[in-house]
């Protein structure tokens, strides 16, 4: 019986092959909007007894390019999570996961203060704080990381986040070659960085940033030892378990060609509390093999089976304790190129926003999304369903709003929408509703190489384009999707700029009391929708399969891909099976 | 080589794209670096160079072995890379090798010798479906019968693996995966060679002399079958090492082939050259190698 229910299973997964852990192709299993099901996997209760392996098995997509955490992209996309595990930042997000309950607790930093300006950031280390070779954290090895994340040199992927707040960033970040070494190196002692003693770690800020206290949970800001990145190379410290001195709740032993082994770190300053020996991180972009691998029991955690057979694995009875679910926070979006006819014309946008109905593409899209018309995300500050109001799928408004825009038939023909091979599902759909609502008619490009898709994003050389994640959040604050549309955002690939937008997100970035910023990112927000550079879609949702035998997950808003929990690692354990 | 190399940095660079904007797969964001770090990256490889120099700098660090260092893995030298990779790559294709040259023309002998009985149409008829079915559907399949079903059907007693590389049973289902289509095309080809030459004169007159059927079939028929077959070995050497890429990234196997692809999507310009470089020297080799074959199953092939 069961040998034929997998050959069934094998046949449904060859029917498919891309690699799409949202499961497009699968159906949709039901017609709520997100649901929140971790009581499954959260409230497990304690163990009356624990295995005698606490290994922890889960994947991570990639390798990370790096294991320098500094050098690590956003921590919720695959390899570059891993860094959160060996890498401990000041602060970290609190496993509390109501929106309006969002905070910081404590990690490498004990506590810290806020001046009353809100631009002096004074964080307490903690005195046990421990590098797994058992030297002290000080303060300075987090100035030099900071350093490092900020000088243009080392292109750091989230350097500009740092940049961006910290006092003088901006202005060592934008230094090319022909600024010379000498005056990057200036300008780098000019950062409003200090140690102020050995425990003390002061961040000058170049402008108030409420939401700075989040910058400082991201693991890419981790303490680095200047003597080991001397002593090993600045490019390579990080390529060896035995020189990647990390100060985490573990320790990477082993960096193989197809996992990653971590253990616990015998000198981390809460050793008592962790509760995993081990951490294995397999690599794999093919979700078949990997879903495999999880039936197996070689896997504890998994994203679901592969796009064909996604949608009967999610309603499995077997797997029924095993599914945990919760929003992403990330959007989807349609997004226009606003330089571009027919485009250039906000009501043509609008229109187009109009004429479709997320409902029936988040079916076909995600199976297990929600629309959304809006660009914040359920679980965040700022989330309000009804400023999305005026993209709401009408199909009579859309077509007064196309007539009203005056748009010059002939600029409507042959408009081409770009996208990835994993999203040509979903381009089709939208083509197909658009044709439908508003009788005109695109053709699909879709363009299988990623650096040619992104190349030609960056450049403007495109009309329109359909992805899943238009954006996903670095840390829970409204501040990280807002800035995306800002007209100086490397991210804002749709060429709009706002003068007012720019004025009203600029100014609420600066203010401290969270209500007062909301109601101007309220203004912004609804400019945002109103001007549609966008037509948002869907917000995701993470769904995880965890083994019965995983204890202490508790997760945050900003969970890796792969790994829910995966910031509070050390409160899992692995119960007797 | 040299022209492969060349062809290579020129297609390389003609592709849009910039290795420091790349996603690290296709469904992430793309990481967003400032225009002075890009600077700054391109000056520190050597990128902001005319590309003529670009080209002569590469050619002369190849000339002593020195392949550079990977875009994508910072710190990373690309003959790290290559040399992480390459030889599981080979490894598995040596292996496959073993199995599908015997495998291929003993099948093929035997469909020759039995000409159109129900043996031979089994070997015609599983040669075509080998050629038909695509690998990764194979091994998906093998992968849920014999790891995930035997996995069950004995309540984890005993099952393949489905991932990772040695040697040992997980190679079990890559090497089968892998083979499965050489194997056909193989046995076809050698049933075809066999029964060219069971016609010809000299196995006739093998046979008109009493010789026992079974060395006419050895010494005489397969002998002179073994031309077109070493034939396409060669090739099939190169793409047993080069064509492994599916099978890789479904055993999750950390192969030359999977770094390779990845290289291309990521722009990791020196890992491509790198690449294309040990591709250029694989082929070189193997048909060196058939060659050298040819030279001693037929004496009438000479040297220079």
């Amino acid at each position: 019986m069961r040998l034929g229910a997998n050959l069934l299973a094998a046949l449904m997964v060859v029917a498919s092959c891309s690699d799409d852990p949202n499961g497009t192709s699968a159906e949709r299993d039901d017609g709520a909007g997100l649901e929140t099901d971790v009581a499954a996997a959260e409230d497990r209760p304690e163990p009356e007894a624990l295995a005698a392996d606490q290994t922890l098995n889960v994947f991570s997509f990639f390798r990370p390019p790096s294991f320098d955490p500094g050098q690590q992209a956003s921590g919720t996309i695959g390899g570059n999570g891993l860094g959160r595990q060996y890498g401990e930042a000041l602060l970290r997000p609190d496993a509390e996961v109501t929106a309006e309950a969002i905070d910081v607790i404590p990690a490498a930093a004990e506590s810290y203060e806020v001046s009353e300006d809100g631009l002096v950031y004074t964080f307490t280390l903690r005195d046990d704080g421990r590098y797994n070779d058992g030297e002290a954290v000080e303060a300075e090895d987090f100035v030099f990381a900071w350093r490092r994340l900020i000088d243009p040199r080392l292109g750091a992927p989230l350097g500009g986040t740092f940049a961006n707040v910290v006092a003088g960033g901006i202005e060592a970040a934008d230094l090319g070659p022909e600024a010379g070494d000498a005056a990057v190196d200036a300008a780098l002692d000019e950062l409003g960085l200090g140690a102020v003693d050995a425990t003390t770690f002061e961040v000058t800020l170049a402008q108030p940033a409420a939401y700075f206290k989040w910058i400082a949970t991201l693991h890419q800001g981790a303490p680095i030892r200047q003597d080991v990145v001397e002593q090993f190379g600045s490019d390579t410290w990080a390529g060896e378990p035995e020189t990647l001195i990390t100060n985490g709740p573990f320790q990477v032993t082993e960096i193989g060609q197809t996992e990653t082994t971590m253990e616990a770190n015998p000198h981390y300053w809460n050793r008592d509390e962790v509760g995993l020996d081990r951490l294995v991180a397999g690599y794999g972009l093919d979700p078949a093999p990997r879903w495999a691998l999880y039936l197996n029991d070689e896997l504890d955690i998994s994203n679901g089976p592969p796009p064909a057979s996604y949608a009967a694995g999610l309603n499995d009875p077997q797997f029924e304790d095993e599914i945990i679910r919760f929003p992403e926070l990330s959007i989807g979006w349609l997004q226009f190129n606003t330089t571009r006819p027919p485009f250039d014309n906000p009501d043509v946008r609008l229109a187009f926003a109009q004429a479709i109905d997320r409902e029936a593409y988040n079916q076909i899209a995600a199976d297990t999304g929600a629309p959304i018309t809006s660009l914040i995300p359920e679980g965040l500050p700022g989330h309000d369903p009804d400023v999305g109001d005026v993209q709401s799928f009408d199909p009579d408004q859309a077509r007064a709003t196309l007539a009203a825009s005056g748009v010059d038939p002939t600029l409507l023909q042959g408009i081409s929408l770009i996208t990835g091979p994993a999203q040509a599902t979903n381009a089709a759909f939208l083509a197909e509703a658009i044709e439908e609502q508003l009788g005109v008619s695109l053709t699909i490009e879709s363009i299988g190489d990623s650096a040619t898709l992104n190349s030609r994003l960056a450049q403007g050389d495109y009309q329109a384009r359909v992805t899943f994640v238009g954006h996903a959040a670095n840390y829970p604050d409204p501040q990280d999707f807002f800035d995306v549309f800002l007209s100086t955002s490397r991210e804002n690939q749709t060429g709009w700029s706002n003068a007012d937008y720019d004025r009203l997100v600029t100014e609420a970035n600066q203010i401290l009391d969270l209500d007062e910023r909301l109601a101007l990112y309220d203004e912004a927000h609804q400019i945002l929708v109103e001007e549609a550079p966008v037509a948002f879609l869907v917000q995701l949702q993470r769904i995880f399969w965890v083994k019965p035998w995983v204890r202490g997950i508790e997760r945050t808003l900003v969970d890796s891909a792969f790994f829910p929990g995966d910031l509070h690692s050390t409160s899992i354990s692995i119960a007797e099976h | 080589m040299l022209v492969a190399v060349v062809v290579t940095f020129a297609l390389m660079h003609l592709a849009p794209g910039s290795p420091w904007n790349v996603s690290s797969d296709a469904l992430s964001p793309t990481v967003q670096l400032s225009d002075a770090a890009i600077e700054q990256l391109d000056a520190k490889y050597g990128l902001d160079e005319p590309l003529w120099r670009q080209l002569a700098r590469y050619l002369g660090n190849v000339v002593t072995l020195d392949l550079g260092d990977s875009y994508t893995y910072r710190g990373r030298e690309v003959s790290q890379v290559i040399g992480e990779s390459l030889p599981t790559t080979a490894l598995l294709g040596l292996t496959a090798m073993t199995v599908i040259v015997p495998v291929g023309v003993v099948l093929g002998v035997l469909a020759a010798v039995k000409h159109n009985s129900g043996l031979d149409h089994l070997v015609t008829g599983l040669a075509t479906l080998g050629a038909s079915v695509p690998n990764f559907v194979v091994g998906i399949f093998l992968i849920m019968t014999l790891s995930v079903g035997l996995n069950q059907a004995t309540d984890g007693s005993f099952f393949l693996p489905a991932r990772g590389f040695g040697l040992d049973q997980r190679m079990i289902l890559p090497v089968v995966t892998l083979s499965l289509l050489p194997v056909a095309f193989l046995a076809r080809l050698t049933r075809s060679a066999m029964l060219e030459a069971l016609r010809q004169d000299h196995v006739r007159t093998a046979r008109a002399k009493g010789v026992p059927e079974r060395m006419v079939l050895v010494r005489h028929a397969l002998k002179s079958a073994l031309v077109p077959l070493v034939t396409v070995l060669g090739p099939m050497f190169t793409f047993l090492i080069t064509g492994t890429v599916v099978i890789e990234s479904l055993f999750q196997i950390p192969g030359l082939g999977g770094s390779f692809v990845q290289a291309i999507g990521q722009r990791d310009y020196p890992v491509i050259l790198g690449g294309t470089t040990v591709y250029a020297v694989v082929v070189a080799l193997a048909n060196l190698g058939v060659d050298c074959l040819y030279r001693i199953i037929d004496p009438r092939v000479g040297i220079g």
